[in-house]
């Protein structure tokens, strides 16, 4: 069965790249447009691994992950944070909101399949 | 999907943002910042942004990062907005929407690094761009080396001791120690031990706290930078120290992946209660685990339930484990419902299937008519089974109608926030200050008429800017506000939308106008015409007051195109001007350019429809109801007030003027602006929903009507305008009257 990998992102543009991407990689993608929704489609359909953009309406990146980590069923599940933004102190916020990996935009499509496969379970 | 494809996936996003952010910045300015309304700005940039860096629009990256920086510094702390930061924000909307189409097309983005330069001046940017390794993934900058495989076999590196102890909360943020090993495998040669010291007996044992400690022995030709990176999101996570001790590794000389992966399973095996790990993880092969495990079969079954159970019983309630977040795991996934709930569900379809729903849904308006008038013929009353379900047909085919108009009908703020773009810009070419104001731009009308909106209003703001508003010299001398303001607005009006056009400035100049219109032949030297009628001289074809024309609302076309382009829209254009005080230029267009509702007349042999929405009421004449105000002029008592009587078919010039008016009957229209008209026709038809195809694409325009269409025996009509008929009534032949008869 393919690895699915769940990608939660605001814009079009980035979903479609990522499916782009990530399905060319072999994977099944499910996309998500915010955290809300992000947690809907987790649900749904259970991922193997998640990627999530931080800025986004509705519920951000950094809430959607620390909700992901409350449902203990889930709270395993890598989750790479990818986004244009590079501040350190953001990046401590993910990591203590949870998050596995940080990838920053534009994403480089062999080194984003690698940083996947990295925390694949 | 292709690469092509999400590109323009990534310019129409961009679209979708940058109106975004227009219409965000617009808020701001005029209600100053909130959060919300910041952040929304904010993520616009940022999106595209992130777009465009994933297809390399480097013009677009470093401009659009200058603006997010700034915009940064608003979000950060709203009272950093002020008017001069607004504008250059304003500004380099402009500036970025240019970078975009530029992308899109090809061609060379203008240079943008100056008001970039403005921009970073003007929001303390610092200047120098933080190039922070923007190609890094953070948590695991490692290549695959597949050297480093090769090398196996000699290793001839540096060798580390690492000690790695994770905490219970590593394991609560997806991290798995089995990847971090696989990792380091990846840059070198390991041998791993687990320490199990610390491992309690299984009574005595927490499910969800950590006990495991791995020892690794690491040989690498990499530095101590390079292992500390593959441990870098775990920073805090756990205890961890690297230890160079040198030369060779101490014992198992270079074993491989594999064999030390075997080994972490084992290992696994037994640590599985201890570190939250499912269980599934490590038995992927069932039997070996089964029979690796120190104990039998029973107990492990036993294991899975107390972790089952423990597990349970922590999720219930007390998250005592360290970790933020945990405790209210219940009240948590409770919000979220609610928050998933709200999510509006949207799809984007291609304008051209509804475009084709809506021709099918004309067929079928037209398809009705004709089969209402088959079962008239065949005799069958409105009562019988038969013709009740063919009203149900027509209710049915009016709400399928009503249905596919509103997945077309847009509202106009799009539109309307493009024209602070156009103020910006003839501010800027001309020195003039003013500001836009919205009104109703929630109100919705079909996208047809909105696109074909744009260019006359843009031509149109642009000349009440141009040749409206003073400059601020002048207007200060004349008491008013050195900003001058533009006023935009559109409410809908019996079946209709109205959009004006309100500024502050100069008005106009009629007395120049006149005299140009005579200069240029438009009227006649000695002709009688009304302040009004001056105004809408300029309207006129071949009207375009020469010295008047510069870079900004010249370009070679006159107000005569705006005024066929909003006619071709099946609307209408008229100003009002005061002098001295400004001018109101006022747009009626129909909402939707596929049907209305008529009123199916005869006039004189001829069948006519009026838009049901225009007509108010209708009635027969008495002898005693007609009064004669002037030489020629009727008018009927109706509704406390004196209606002119307006003979259509003589209006129209298809018939003789009629002696008697109580043969006939008397419909009161409302001709917009130019009040109520009583129009005299022979009869009433009936009402039904008619196709409007329009006359002026295939024809000409026609004073008077405004459209054609099919009835449902097959005959075409004409659809009045009712507007111009009544605004028309007077015999005196206003501008329009001039240029038909001129053209």
């Amino acid at each position: 069965m393919l690895k699915k990998i769940l990608t939660v992102d605001d814009s079009r543009t980035m979903r479609e790249m990522l499916r782009h991407t990530l399905a060319n990689a072999g994977f099944e993608v499910v996309t998500a447009e915010d955290g809300a929704d992000g947690i809907q489609k987790l649900r749904e359909s259970q991922p193997d691994v998640v990627i999530t953009d931080i800025n986004m309406p509705v519920m951000d990146g950094f809430e959607f992950i620390e909700n992901v980590r409350k449902f203990e069923e889930y709270n395993r599940v890598p989750i790479l944070v990818l986004t244009t933004e590079s501040a350190p102190e953001k990046k401590q916020r993910a990591q203590s909101a949870g998050a596995t990996g940080w990838i920053v935009k534009p994403f480089d499509p062999e080194k984003l399949t690698r940083a996947v496969n990295r925390v694949m379970p | 999907m292709s690469l092509d494809d999400i590109k323009e996936t990534f310019f129409a996003e961009c679209a979708d943002q940058m109106s975004e952010l227009e219409t965000g910045l617009h808020e701001i300015q005029s209600d100053g910042p909130d959060m919300d309304t910041v952040n929304a700005v904010f993520r616009a940039v940022h999106s595209i942004k992130g777009g465009a860096g994933a297809f390399g629009y480097n013009a677009l990256v470093s401009f659009a990062h200058v603006f997010e920086n700034a915009l940064d510094v608003i979000r950060n702390d709203l009272s950093q907005v002020n008017e001069a930061r607004m504008d250059l924000l304003l500004r380099s909307v402009d500036v970025l929407s240019d970078v975009i189409e530029a992308e899109r097309t090809g061609s060379e983005p203008e240079d943008s690094s100056g008001l970039a330069g403005e921009l970073e001046t003007a929001f303390g940017l610092g200047g120098a761009h933080e190039e922070e390794d923007e190609e890094e993934i953070n948590f695991a900058p490692v290549m695959i080396d597949l050297e480093a495989f090769d090398a196996v076999e000699a290793p001839s590196g540096r060798t580390f001791r690492i000690s790695f102890a994770p905490h219970a909360s590593l394991y609560l943020k997806g991290h798995d120690p089995l990847r971090f090993f696989r990792e380091l495998g990846d840059m070198g040669t390991l041998s791993v031990t687990c320490d199990l010291e610390a491992l309690p007996k299984l009574n005595d044992l927490t499910p969800d706290e950590s006990y495991l400690k791995w020892q690794i022995d690491f040989e690498t030709e990499r530095d101590r930078d390079d292992i500390e990176a593959v441990f870098d999101w775990v920073d805090g996570e756990c205890v961890l120290s690297i230890e160079e001790i040198g030369g060779s590794p101490p014992d198992g000389d270079g074993e491989n992946l594999d064999a030390f992966l075997q080994a972490l399973e084992e290992s696994g095996d037994d640590a599985a209660p201890a570190d939250l790990v499912d269980i599934d993880d490590f038995g992927q092969d069932p039997e070996t685990a089964s029979a690796d495990a120190p104990a039998p079969a029973n107990p492990v079954a036993e294991l899975v339930d107390t972790i089952e159970t423990a597990v349970g019983a922590n999720a219930s309630g007390n998250g005592d484990q360290g970790d933020d977040g945990n405790d209210n795991a219940g009240a948590g996934s409770k919000a979220e419902k609610k928050e998933v709930k709200k999510a509006s569900q949207t799809i984007r379809v291609e304008s051209e299937k509804v475009d084709r729903l809506i021709n099918l849904m004309g067929e079928l308006v037209i398809n009705q008519a004709m089969l209402a008038e088959r079962i008239g013929q065949a005799g069958f009353g409105s009562a019988s089974p038969t013709g009740l379900a063919l009203v149900e047909l027509q209710n049915l085919t009016r709400e399928i109608q009503s249905g596919v108009m509103a997945i077309r009908a847009q509202p106009v703020k799009p539109v309307f926030m493009r024209m602070s773009r156009v103020i910006r810009e003839v501010c800027s070419a001309t020195g003039k200050r003013a500001l836009l104001e919205l009104e109703g731009e929630h109100t919705e009308v079909d996208t047809t008429v909105i696109e074909g909106l744009i260019d006359p209003l843009t031509h149109m703001i642009r000349n009440a800017v141009d040749h409206g508003i003073e400059d601020p010299e002048t207007r200060q001398a004349r008491g008013k506000p050195a900003q001058g303001t533009v006023k935009l607005s559109a409410y809908h009006s019996s079946g209709r939308i109205v959009i004006e056009i309100n500024d502050d400035g100069a008005g106009i100049n009629r007395e120049r106008v006149l005299s140009k219109a005579i200069e240029k032949g438009i009227v006649a030297r000695d002709a009688k015409l009304s302040d009004d009628d001056i105004d809408n001289l300029i309207f006129a074809p071949g009207f375009s007051t020469a010295e008047t024309i510069t870079d900004v609302s010249g370009r070679g076309v006159g107000m005569d195109v705006v005024r066929q382009s909003i006619q071709a829209l099946g609307g209408r254009v008229h100003i009002a001007s005061r002098p001295g005080e400004g001018s109101l230029f006022s747009m009626t267009l129909p909402l939707t350019l596929a049907v209305l509702d008529g009123m199916i007349v005869k006039e004189a042999g001829q069948t006519l429809v009026l838009p049901v929405s225009a007509v108010l009421e209708t009635a027969t004449l008495k002898p005693g109801d007609v009064y004669t105000i002037g030489k020629n002029n009727r008018v009927v008592k109706m509704r406390n007030s004196l209606i002119p009587i307006i003979d259509v078919g003589r209006q129209l010039g298809f018939s003789e003027r009629r002696d008697d008016y109580t043969r006939g009957t008397i419909l009161v229209v409302e001709g917009g602006k130019n009040g109520l008209g009583a129009f005299l026709v022979d009869s009433i038809e009936g009402q039904q929903q008619v196709v409007i195809k329009s006359l002026e694409s295939n024809y000409q325009r026609v004073p008077s009507i405004a459209a054609a269409t099919i009835l449902g025996n097959g005959q075409i009509a004409l659809i009045l305008d009712c507007d111009h008929i009544v605004s028309h009534q007077s015999g005196e032949p206003g501008p329009e009257i001039i240029q038909s008869m001129a053209g």
